[in-house]
């Protein structure tokens, strides 16, 4: 009796725990589509109503008036976070099992110096990676843009890969040599399926970076708008005089849509992928 | 398989060839409201017919990380041939030569295109270096009928205009008398410079020496925080960019704007009037108004000086420019272009008229972005009450006597 | 193996940027003129300490340097804290529809952290934000609070939006550390009598702990660098009240051209380097000790 009557108040108080916690997480989110769903004809109201008076679509087909390329806006940040991904993934895997599976005595080590170029303040790395890709001939395409990007996923995945493949067995893939198997076919096909958590968890993690910090180093690396991605096209809804902050709400609700519906495709292995193995550091 | 090697190459020849033929240009404009990409290359493509063998490269980036593209550009070593600037980072720029002077290039015509005051904005150390693309100017903006219905006239002086937004101010009914600016931007600097061109205050003057800490400067930077009584909570994290939302809700007396702004206020059905702004007690003025203008420069690392010159002109030739300043809705900072019948319109007018009262936004400062870090911390530490304008501004004035160096 | 010079080729390029970084702050230069360069030695790291131009008291960088120290603590204090709660919240079996409220956490990361920290100023705006219309509908204040306008708020405030920014991440990473700890041990402790916060002591925080540094390192570093956020918000202000480590370092580059440059600048990147390297070091042992259970 006393235990129904606890589980249940337990149960209560946790909800209203948790639906504080979602007010705080998406408020701002909801400030954005009632702006957004807001004819933008409408002044604005002080204090701002809760549930908008009018509600209306046009500001989401207005933003595609105001910024006529922002399908390719968004494309172009997809390409990029998707680019980074697979770079980074590209990276981590390899490096992650060189790491796991063979003892440098500097390893340890190794994981903090493989943080160090998230330490630096990106602004300062932008003119030395100007000229790399100069060198290159790489300026104006996308691969300087996921290149760049993939230095500061580079560390974290790395990291993730090597934790999760420290728990998987190395008489796995010992098996596997003495049937013939080379390295990169044992690492395909038995490894990476025991290790598919951490490999999402970097995909994803990889991907929001790409997606969204492209910004800062876009600035030297991208001259025509086409490749310019979504945070970069968004400062056509800013004017010298003002902004038009109802359809760039719009624009920015539309663009969000994407990496969380990404997101919700791969949601249980996410959790799973992110930590098992780094309890062990 | 050797085949298809020969015709590759002769491609690659042919097509090198094609490329070497070509002259490319390369400008960097900025984007947003307004300034869109179509119009831009519009330009880009026209020049291109009318100049066969040459090929425009626009780079595009937002008006707020204008600056940061160029100086990243310069840094890197990859500046475009032309740059649209903003007039006050001509000083900073000319010093540590990454622009030409464009004197010899300005003909006696095109002087006499424009205002003189126009000139004077891209005027530095004796010498040119940008032709004028876009100029603004600024009047107040007011709701006639809070006006009417608190017994409020024009005012004139700046006595009359706290009088005014006093009457007006009814903050437990939501109602401001006024609204201003003070989050840490350049356009704040800007509204704080209102006032002080009105009372005859200046940052540097025409000798070079730092006035900002003149008794008639102190007047302008308290007057200032004396209106901040009557204008909306918490102005520090307003720019004046976004104030235009907060007078849209009608409940706003009156504030000084673009004239766009003033249009959408219109739209939303704001009952809209303009009065230029008073001089101050301290000068014998009638009306002020900050000129800022934004200029086409051609960078000091280019290799195609005449061509980029040509585009420049093009660029600005009286037809182009009323072109782009009635399709983009600038004042027009050539003479002859206020007869155009579009700027005959009512709203145009006190715009235009402001011009003869106006003065460069950014008139002997040798380091705008330096200077305007230290007026903002004087601003700001103002407004929050946590310096008087005196000492305020004689912090600021030791500090820009420095950057003035 | 194949893979080896990939890593190598990949490690040159990730490496050269920094080396440039480093080899910057021992000259004197300028973005405006880049063929202008002027050997220093360490001169730009005596500058650190005895630019008191704006601030007789101490220098431009240590000042800073003191508001980063102070605002990434509270930032990473609050995102430990608060994805802790969250995470075990969303962990236990009390809570319906769990499944739902773990996708909801995840939104927050999609969003790119300039257009966060725009969505953040409008929604916390004295007149048309969100927060005020229901503070002042719940009758808790009867006028807008205003909140980036005195120092010490718009400081705070800036340190929870930033809060906000990295709590996906956080609640996530613990919440699959949660799971990776076996029921029966919970179990075991109820039948011995245990209450929920003996459990949580004694059970839950030891075999989090691994996580906890791993995680909270990672934001600290994170979180070092947090410029949108900030620039977005209060631009440093109101009078440089908000200005961290990664806002001056943008002021010296590129806004104060003739007091700053970028040998100044990279000397102030240096600096901050070697303070979150110290700080990391000082984690990863801790993190081998705790480990050794």
């Amino acid at each position: 009796m006393k235990m129904s009557t606890k589980r249940r108040l337990k149960g209560i108080i946790y909800q209203i725990l948790a639906v504080a916690a979602m007010i705080f997480l998406l408020l701002p989110i909801y400030q954005m589509l009632i702006t957004a769903l807001r004819p933008s004809d409408l002044p604005w109201i002080s204090p701002m109503p809760l549930i908008p008076e009018k509600v209306s679509f046009r500001n989401f087909v207005q933003a595609f008036q105001l910024v006529p390329r922002l399908p390719r806006y968004l494309l172009n940040s997809f390409l990029y976070g998707l680019g980074v991904s697979v770079i980074s993934l590209g990276i981590a895997i390899p490096a992650g099992y060189a790491l796991a599976r063979f003892e440098f005595r500097l390893r340890r080590p190794l994981m903090v110096f493989i943080i160090y170029a998230n330490m630096f303040a990106p602004i300062m790395l932008l003119i030395p990676i100007y000229v790399i890709m100069k060198r290159f001939g790489l300026i104006n395409t996308y691969l300087s843009v996921i290149l760049s990007g993939s230095i500061f996923t580079i560390p974290l995945s790395t990291w993730l890969v090597t934790s999760y493949m420290q728990t998987v067995p190395k008489d796995i893939e010992e098996a596997s040599f003495i049937d013939g198997c080379s390295v990169y076919s044992a690492i395909y096909r038995i490894i990476l399926p025991m290790i598919s958590p951490a490999v999402i968890a970097v995909f994803i993690y990889a991907f929001i970076t790409g997606w969204s910090q492209q910004f800062i180093l876009a600035l030297v690396l991208i001259k025509t708008d086409q490749l310019m991605p979504i945070t970069q096209g968004l400062y056509q809804f800013f004017s010298r005089s003002s902004v038009r902050w109802n359809e760039m709400m719009a624009a920015i609700l539309m663009s969000t849509a994407i990496p969380v519906v990404l997101f919700l495709s791969v949601q249980r292995y996410i959790v799973k992928g992110l930590t098992t193995g780094s309890l062990k550091g | 398989m050797r085949k298809l090697l020969c015709v590759v190459t002769v491609m690659a020849v042919f097509l090198m060839g094609v490329a070497m033929a070509e002259e490319v240009l390369k400008v960097l404009m900025p984007i947003g409201g307004g300034y869109t990409i179509e119009d831009q290359e519009a330009i880009a493509r026209e020049f291109e017919k009318d100049n066969p063998g040459v090929k425009i490269e626009m780079e595009f980036v937002g008006w707020a990380e204008l600056w940061n593209k160029i100086i990243t550009s310069i840094g890197a070593g990859a500046a475009p041939d032309v740059m649209y600037i903003a007039s006050r980072w001509i000083p900073v720029l000319a010093d540590m030569g990454a622009i030409i002077p464009l004197d010899e290039y300005i003909t006696p015509e095109k002087r006499e295109l424009y205002y003189d005051m126009v000139w004077d904005t891209v005027t530095y150390n004796g010498h040119v270096y940008g032709v004028v693309r876009a100029m603004s100017t600024k009047v107040f903006i007011y709701n006639k009928k809070l006006f009417e219905e608190n017994g409020v006239k024009i005012p004139t002086t700046w006595d009359e205009l706290l009088e005014a937004a006093k009457k007006i101010h009814n903050p437990a009914k939501g109602v401001y008398g006024i609204a201003m600016a003070g989050k840490r931007f350049v356009s704040t600097v800007t509204q704080f410079l209102q006032y002080l061109y009105a009372n005859d205050g200046k940052i540097v003057d025409e000798e070079g020496n730092v006035v900002i800490d003149k008794p008639n400067a102190v007047r302008a930077l308290e007057f200032y925080k004396e209106l901040s009584n009557y204008a909306q909570p918490g102005i520090i994290e307003w720019t004046r960019e976004d104030l235009i939302k907060l007078f849209e809700t009608g409940k706003v007396g009156m504030y000084i704007d673009h004239v766009h702004n003033a249009l959408k206020a219109i739209e939303k059905g704001v009952d809209v009037g303009f009065f230029l702004i008073p001089g101050g007690p301290d000068s014998v003025k009638r009306y002020s108004t900050v000129i800022v203008t934004d200029c086409i420069a051609i960078s000091s690392q280019t290799k195609k000086k005449d061509l980029a010159l040509k585009f420049m002109n093009y660029m600005t030739s009286f037809e182009k420019q009323a072109e782009w300043d009635l399709k983009l809705g600038f004042v027009p900072p050539m003479v002859k272009e206020k007869d155009l019948p579009e700027f005959q319109k009512w709203y145009w007018k006190p715009y235009i008229e402001a011009i003869k009262y106006g003065y460069p936004q950014s008139a002997g400062v040798k380091d705008w972005e330096g200077t305007q870090e230290v007026l903002l911390d004087a601003i700001q530490s103002v407004l929050l009450g946590q310096s008087d304008a005196k000492t305020a501004l004689s912090q600021a004035a030791r500090i820009i006597k420095i950057l003035q160096k | 193996m194949l893979i080896l010079p990939l890593l190598l080729a990949f490690s040159i390029f990730m490496l050269y940027p920094l080396y440039k970084v480093v080899e910057s702050s021992f000259y004197k230069a300028s973005f405006l003129n880049p063929t202008f360069r002027v050997y220093v030695g360490l001169e730009n790291f005596r500058w650190l300490f005895n630019f008191k131009v704006f601030d007789p008291r101490w220098s431009y960088f240590v000042a800073a340097l003191s508001r980063s120290l102070l605002w990434v603590g509270g930032s990473v204090g609050i995102k430990v804290v608060l994805g802790i709660a969250v995470a075990l919240l969303l962990n236990s079996q009390f809570l319906a529809g769990r499944r739902i409220y773990r996708t909801l956490v995840i939104i927050p990361w999609a969003i790119p952290w300039a257009m966060s920290s725009m969505m953040w100023a409008w929604t916390l705006n004295s007149q048309f934000g969100l927060v005020n219309s229901i503070l002042l509908k719940l009758h808790i204040v009867d006028k807008p609070v205003t909140f980036l306008t005195t120092a010490k708020s718009a400081f705070l405030t800036t340190m929870v939006v930033d809060a906000w920014v990295g709590l996906p991440f956080m609640i996530i990473m613990f919440l699959s550390g949660l799971q990776s700890i076996p029921d029966d041990l919970y179990e075991a402790a109820t039948v011995d009598g245990a209450s929920d916060w003996t459990k949580f002591v004694r059970i839950t925080l030891p075999l989090l702990k691994p996580v906890i540094l791993t995680t909270s390192l990672l934001s600290l570093v994170w979180t070092f660098n947090s410029f949108d956020i900030i620039w977005v918000l209060t631009r440093g202000g109101p009078i440089r009240a908000t200005e961290t480590l990664p806002i001056a370092i943008y002021n010296v580059a590129f806004l104060l051209t003739r007091f700053g440059g970028i040998g100044k600048a990279s000397a102030m990147t240096m600096a901050q380097v070697a303070l979150v390297t110290v700080i990391s070091v000082f984690y990863i042992r801790t993190l081998r000790r705790g480990v050794e259970i």
